[in-house]
């Protein structure tokens, strides 16, 4: 088994090389025999190993641990994103129940924004930002709410301009005898 | 099946199948890779000249201790560097433990089982005049790869997997561990 990282112009270097041949002579008087005695004895010592040193589940391949160590990561995750999503709701679930108790004033606005809006200009008692001063005590979500309906309110105002334009263009013209003068004329 | 039949199926086995036949619990295969490895593995530890009894011991904890780390050999790598890996680990808690007691003798302390002597037999000095001296003159990794490479013709990165080094500072041990041991070999080939 041979690899790249070594040369073979470096290896033909250390292998020839006479230190090299000098430690392998070396070795090789000096080679220890194969002994049963030994080898008994590391058996029998490899056999009263207690079971539960003894891992008997081969090491899986890498890329098997790697599937393997993504499922405690998984758990994790799963259980950090349950954990935010209770929590979410949990959290909107105060805020929708706290609304009427903390600011009861607010229902009051809100009825008002809704009359606001079915009779423009009449009875606005309130204008949008004293409405949103009077909401202010709100939680966040109905400020947010509340500015939402107050814009479309706004923008519904002229929405049918034209239509009572038209409606009142007619009116004025039916209040006028333009008929009446053509048949007159002689 | 008859005991030597299944002897004669595993010796005809790679050491890498041996070794994951031993992981799913096949004491055969095992035993078959004691039988391959006593003798490298006692060589390799001899080389340090431990007293004989001493060498034995390091050989069987090595094993052992192969056998309980089994699970973490992976299947897809070469048996031979990942058993000298433990059987570097022992030799360096051993030479540690040496160190340690020497140490504690040198300061006076009351040491009842004094270590024994490092050197074997004269003649087995003789025999090994050259890695005797490397021995003393490298340090251990250096030492280690000098024989990995020379007598288990490990390639580099086996070598570098052995010590936990990379195949480029391997091959600097090799380096320095050649130019420490030149000017000996100069010396014995002049005696010679």
């Amino acid at each position: 088994m041979r690899d790249s990282t070594f040369s073979d112009r470096d290896r033909e270097f250390f292998s020839d090389s006479r230190l090299g041949r000098r430690l392998r002579q070396e070795v090789a008087e000096d080679r220890p025999t194969f002994s049963p005695s030994l080898h008994a004895r590391i058996m029998a010592a490899v056999e009263s190993e207690p079971p539960s040193q003894i891992n008997s589940r081969p090491r899986l391949p890498h890329s098997r641990r790697a599937e393997r160590a993504w499922n405690p990561f998984t758990i994790a995750t799963g259980m950090v994103a349950a954990t935010l999503l209770i929590g979410l709701v949990l959290w909107r679930f105060a805020a929708d129940h706290r609304r009427p108790d903390e600011a009861p004033a607010a229902g009051g606005g809100e009825r008002q924004v809704a009359q606001d809006r079915t009779v423009p200009g009449s009875d606005f008692t309130l204008s949008p930002p004293e409405v949103l001063e009077t909401a202010s005590s709100l939680p966040d979500i109905a400020i947010r709410q509340l500015q939402l309906t107050l814009v479309q309110a706004q923008d519904r105002q002229w929405a049918y301009l034209d239509h009572d334009a038209a409606v009142a263009r007619r009116l004025v013209e039916s209040q006028f005898p333009t008929g009446l003068a053509a048949a007159d004329t002689p | 099946m008859q005991e030597s039949e299944v002897r004669c199926d595993l010796q005809s086995l790679p050491d890498e199948q041996l070794a994951r036949r031993a992981q799913e619990g096949c004491a055969a295969s095992f035993e078959e890779l004691v039988r391959r490895y006593q003798v490298p593995v006692l060589h390799y530890l001899r080389r340090k000249a431990f007293a004989a009894n001493d060498v034995e011991d390091m050989t069987q904890e090595t094993f052992l201790r192969a056998y309980r780390k089994l699970r973490h050999y992976r299947s897809d790598r070469a048996f031979r560097p990942w058993l000298f890996t433990v059987a570097f680990r022992v030799a360096l808690n051993a030479a540690r433990n040496e160190k340690r007691a020497e140490q504690a003798k040198t300061m006076g302390d009351l040491v009842l089982d004094a270590p024994p002597s490092r050197r074997g037999s004269d003649d087995h000095e003789t025999r090994l005049r050259l890695w005797s001296i490397a021995e003393d003159a490298l340090s251990e990794p250096q030492f280690t790869a000098l024989w990995l490479f020379y007598v288990e013709q490990l390639s580099v990165r086996e070598i570098g997997y052995v010590l936990g080094r990379s195949a480029a500072s391997v091959k600097t041990a090799l380096f320095r561990a050649r130019k420490r041991l030149e000017p000996y070999l100069r010396e014995f080939t002049m005696e010679g």
